[in-house]
């Protein structure tokens, strides 16, 4: 195989990993820890893209590095949206906290009075994929 | 850290928009002894001005094998920026810790520390 397609296929497959890595921590929240591999591996794949591209390579290894910059820009574009905006809340440190109504995961209502003289540590978060 | 909890008295219960049947799915899948509520359209969330608008949420639509995602498909939701309030006897909210990154959750060193910062040294 041309050499060029060796490293278009190297680039298409760091780039793939890195987003198969990234996502298979998803379901079990190891996000966080898993990233840097991640962007190992897309920082890999790019740099073999650019330099494929920039070579003006044999159609098939250009066929293959443009997707993977694609995959690895997108990757990045992705982790710029991590952080989420805070600062809205609407609760403060001394207020009592506001009566609320939810669904318990056994399908019972559950309101917020049934805590009364009870201490509670209450943990909002995003939820499953 | 549930067992410390505990020791203070301290009730722990999580909340997100997922549904009934996430949210019983995760109890399991993680082996949940705390309550896990629902708040599917969000009432709660945005009533405690916690709602994340341009989170971008990959669904594998069921997809996967082994956990790895075979299809993604993008979506932006709405989803709870995490929040850990804590609350003492009286409804009176005495500490939040928020990050900044959705995807980290309150350390448990961090949450023990206000609990005993509130609720004084376990007997």
């Amino acid at each position: 195989m041309h050499i060029s397609t060796t490293m278009a296929l190297g680039a298409f497959g760091c780039t793939t990993l890195g987003w198969i890595l990234y996502f298979a921590a998803v379901p079990t929240n190891q996000v966080a820890g898993r990233t840097s591999v991640s962007i190992f591996f897309e920082l890999t794949g790019l740099a073999l893209a650019v330099f494929i591209l920039a070579r003006n390579s044999s159609a098939a290894a250009m066929a293959l590095a443009i997707p993977a910059a694609i995959l690895s820009l997108f990757f990045f574009f992705l982790l710029t949206q991590r952080k989420t905006p805070v600062g809205e809340i609407a609760v403060a440190i001394g207020d009592t906290l506001p009566a609320f109504e939810a669904l318990a995961s056994d399908g019972q209502r559950f309101h917020s009075d049934s805590l009364a003289g009870q201490r509670l540590l209450l943990k909002f978060f995003r939820g499953s994929w | 850290m549930q067992t410390e909890l505990e020791a203070h008295g301290v009730q722990l219960i999580a909340m997100s928009k997922d549904s009934v049947s996430q949210a019983a799915q995760h109890k399991v899948r993680d082996g949940l002894s705390f309550p896990l509520l629902s708040d599917e359209k969000l009432q709660v969330i945005g009533a405690y001005g916690l709602e994340h608008h341009k989170a971008l949420e990959f669904s594998t639509l069921g997809f996967s094998l082994f956990g790895i995602p075979l299809a993604l498909v993008p979506s932006v939701k709405t989803m709870a920026i995490p929040t850990t309030l804590l609350i003492d006897e009286k409804g009176v909210i005495r500490w939040i810790d928020q990050s900044d990154d959705y995807r980290l959750r309150s350390s448990e060193e961090r949450v023990l520390q206000a609990v005993d910062a509130a609720f004084g040294a376990s007997a």
